[in-house]
C-alpha cells in the first residue's frame, strides 16, 4: 500500500530488529506480523542469541528477500538488539520481540506521525498486554498532547520496546543498549533517548504481547541491581532533577519492599523526605511501614 | 510461511455498508493470515461511500468483491457469501474488527482434531474501550452457553467474527433468518447448536474496536422486532422456564416502550408478569408507560446516570 520495498540495493526506510533465543513455535507470528505491514519499505533483521532450536531454517522459510538472519553467540537481549542495530541500514529502527504481534498498520502509523518538519523524534504506540485471563493496556495515560516528557519516563519502569519507532542515528548517538544489564536495559535506554528527544506516542494500541501465564511474575528480584544500576549510572543528571530522582527512588524502595527488605526500603524513603519532605508517596508508604509487612501488603498490594 | 497453502480452503466472508475508513484493516488482516489457503468475499451492502475503491486497492487474487445495488442488512449479505462460498470452512469476518494473524490456523487445527460432530468453533477476543480493554470468552463461559438466556447473556461470545464453522453445518440449520436486524448471529448459532457441537479456542484471536465499531452493537430499537421473531420461531424452548421467558418479554416490551409504541409495551408487561409477577423492573416499566413514551426514557436515562455514579 505504501512505498515499494528497496529491494533495489537502496537502503529501506525502517529496520526492525528481532533477537530471539529459541521461541521457534511463537517466531512465526511475530516475523509475519512484521512482513505483512501495509508500511512495505522493510528490512527484518533476526537475531539469534545462539538459540538451540533451528531459527535459521525458520527465517529462510519466509521466503521473503527483506529478511536478514544474524547469529551470535548467547549474550543476552540488549547484545542481540546492538547487533541487530549495528547491521541495520534503515533511517529508523523499531523492534520486534519473539512472543509479539504487531496490527498491521503499526509502521504506518508511527511514521505517519512523525512531523516532517521535525523528522527527529522518537514515537510510541499503545500496547495490549495478555498474561493469561489478565488483559492490560499501555500506556495508561498519554496526555492530550501526545508527548511523553521525560519524567515521565523516568517514573514508569516498563519501556516496552516492541512499541518504538527510534532515528538509528539517535540510538548510536547514546552508544545503543547496556550490555551490561540483564533487566531493563530497554528502560534505560528510553531515559537516555528522552534526553536527547522528544518522545511521542500514539494512545491507540498496535501491540499485543501475549505473555504465558506461567511467566506470571509479579515483581521479578533481578529489577532491584537494574534499579540500582540506573540510579548510579545516572547519579549525575538525576542530581540536576530532583522530583524525577525522588520518584525514581520511591519506585526503588517499592521494589525493596516487594522482596521483603523492609529496613532497606525506609532507609532508601527516609533519604528522599529528607530532601523532598512533600514527596507525599514516600511519606504515605514510610509511615505504613511501620506497621509491618502485613498492613502494607494490605494496603499496596504488590507494587506495579 | 507457516501453514504455506496446506490445509482445508476457508471461505472468510465480509459484509460491510459504508465502512471505507476501517474497511482496510479488517481486509489486511484476512489476508495476512498464517492459514494463507483461503479466500475473502466481501459483500458489499449498497455502500453509498468509498467502499468499491477502496476493496479495489487490494491486489491479492483471493479477494472476491461483490455488491448487492440494494441494502438488504448483514444477514443477508452472509448468506449470498455463504452460497457463493467454495470452502468447506467458513469464517465471518466484520468490517470493525482485527484478526490476529494466526486466527484461521488455531481454529482450522481447533475443528481439525476434534470429531465430524462439532460444526462451528469459537474464540475469545479483545473488545477495545477508550482507555481500557477487555477479554471476552473464558472456558467458563463457554460451558455455561445457554440459550435459553436470551441473546443478552453470553453475546459476546457468539459474535461472528469468532466463528469457524464447516459449511455443512450452516447448510443444514438453514442459514441466516435474513429478517433479524441485531441478533440474527445469535439465532442463526441457536439453530447450529441444535444439530452439532460447539468447540471454543481459549485465546483472544480478533480485537474489536468498540471506540469505533460500536454503535451498531447496540440498536436497541430493533430488539422488540427481533425478538417477536425469535419467540415466535422458538418458543418451544422457554416452554419449561416461564421466568426465562419473562425475562425476554420484557426485552420486547422496554424496546416498545421506549422507541415504538407504549400500548404494545403495555401488553407485552402483562404477559411477562403473568409468567412471573416478582419481576420489579417489569412493575417499574409499567409505571413509566402509564406516562408515555418520554417518561421511560427520562426513567432509564436515570437509572443509568444511578448506576454509573454508583459503579464509579
Amino acid at each position: 500500500m505504501s512505498a515499494e520495498p528497496g529491494m533495489d540495493g537502496g537502503a529501506p526506510r525502517v529496520s526492525v530488529v528481532l533477537p530471539t533465543f529459541n521461541r521457534a513455535a511463537v517466531l512465526p507470528v511475530a516475523m509475519r506480523s512484521v512482513l505483512a505491514q501495509s508500511f512495505t519499505d522493510l528490512e527484518l533483521i533476526v537475531v539469534d542469541d545462539g538459540s538451540t532450536e533451528d531459527i535459521r531454517g525458520l527465517v529462510q522459510a519466509s521466503g521473503d528477500p527483506r529478511v536478514r538472519y544474524l547469529r551470535q553467540e548467547r549474550r543476552g537481549v540488549a547484545a542481540a538488539r546492538n547487533a541487530g542495530v549495528a547491521a541495520a541500514r534503515g533511517a529508523y529502527l523499531a523492534f520486534q520481540d519473539s512472543d509479539d504481534e504487531w496490527l498491521l498498520d503499526k509502521l504506518q502509523r508511527q511514521l505517519e506521525a512523525i512531523a516532517p518538519t521535525d523528522p527527529d523524534h522518537m514515537v510510541l504506540c499503545g500496547l495490549l498486554r495478555v498474561r493469561g485471563r489478565s488483559v492490560s493496556r499501555y500506556p495508561a495515560r498519554i496526555p492530550p498532547s501526545g508527548r511523553i516528557s521525560h519524567a515521565q519516563v523516568l517514573s514508569y519502569p516498563f519501556a516496552y520496546v516492541q512499541t518504538w519507532l527510534v532515528p538509528r542515528t539517535a540510538l548510536l548517538a547514546e552508544g545503543g543498549f547496556d550490555e551490561s544489564m540483564r533487566n531493563w536495559s530497554d528502560w534505560e535506554m528510553l531515559i537516555r533517548l528522552s534526553r536527547r528527544l522528544a518522545v511521542h506516542a500514539i494512545a491507540e494500541p498496535l501491540v499485543v504481547s501475549v505473555q504465558l501465564p506461567d511467566s506470571l511474575t509479579v515483581v521479578n528480584p533481578a529489577w532491584i541491581p537494574a534499579m540500582e544500576h540506573i540510579l548510579s549510572k545516572h547519579a549525575g543528571h538525576l542530581a540536576n532533577d530532583p522530583a524525577a530522582a525522588a520518584d525514581l527512588r520511591y519506585a526503588y524502595a517499592r521494589l525493596l519492599l516487594a522482596a521483603g527488605r523492609l529496613p532497606d526500603a525506609r532507609a532508601v524513603l527516609l533519604r528522599n523526605l529528607v530532601r523532598r519532605p512533600w514527596h507525599w508517596r514516600s511519606a504515605a508508604v514510610a509511615g505504613l511501614s511501620l506497621g509491618g509487612r502485613g498492613l502494607l501488603e494490605r494496603a499496596l498490594g504488590n507494587p506495579r | 510461511m507457516v501453514s504455506g497453502d496446506a490445509g482445508p480452503l476457508v471461505s472468510v466472508i465480509l459484509p460491510t455498508h459504508n465502512r471505507a475508513s476501517l474497511l482496510p484493516r479488517a481486509i489486511a488482516s484476512v489476508l495476512a493470515q498464517t492459514h494463507a489457503n483461503l479466500e475473502l468475499i466481501v459483500v458489499d451492502d449498497a455502500s453509498s461511500d468509498d467502499t468499491p475503491r477502496v476493496v479495489g486497492t487490494f491486489a491479492d487474487a483471493r479477494l472476491r468483491y461483490v455488491r448487492l445495488e440494494q441494502n438488504r442488512r448483514a444477514a443477508a449479505a452472509r448468506n449470498v457469501a455463504i452460497g457463493m462460498a467454495r470452502g468447506p470452512l467458513i469464517a465471518f469476518q466484520d468490517d470493525d474488527d482485527v484478526w490476529l494473524v494466526d486466527k484461521l490456523r488455531r481454529q482450522v487445527a481447533c475443528l481439525e482434531q476434534g470429531d465430524d460432530r462439532v460444526g462451528l468453533c469459537l474464540c475469545a477476543h479483545l473488545q477495545i474501550r477508550p482507555t481500557s480493554v477487555v477479554r471476552v470468552g473464558s472456558p467458563e463461559a463457554f460451558r455455561s452457553l445457554d440459550f435459553r438466556r436470551g441473546p443478552l447473556a453470553g453475546f459476546g461470545l457468539i459474535t461472528t467474527p469468532g466463528w469457524l464453522a464447516r459449511r455443512r453445518a450452516l447448510e443444514e440449520a438453514g442459514l441466516f433468518d435474513e429478517r433479524l436486524r441485531c441478533w440474527d448471529d445469535w439465532e442463526f448459532a441457536l439453530r447450529i447448536s441444535q444439530r452439532t457441537q460447539f468447540a471454543y479456542v481459549d485465546e483472544p484471536l480478533f480485537l474489536h474496536d468498540r471506540v469505533f465499531g460500536g454503535a451498531m452493537w447496540r440498536n436497541e430499537a430493533a430488539y422488540s422486532h427481533d425478538m417477536r421473531i425469535i419467540l415466535e420461531r422458538h418458543g418451544a424452548l422457554w416452554q419449561d422456564h416461564p421466568r426465562q421467558l419473562a425475562a425476554l418479554q420484557f426485552i420486547v416490551a422496554r424496546s416498545e416502550a421506549r422507541f415504538h409504541s407504549t400500548r404494545e409495551a403495555r401488553r407485552w408487561l402483562y404477559r411477562a408478569l403473568r409468567l412471573d409477577p416478582l419481576q420489579s423492573k417489569a412493575w417499574a416499566l409499567l409505571l413509566g408507560t402509564l406516562g408515555g413514551t418520554g417518561t421511560v426514557s427520562t426513567m432509564t436515562a436515570a437509572w443509568r446516570q444511578a448506576r454509573g455514579l454508583l459503579a464509579r
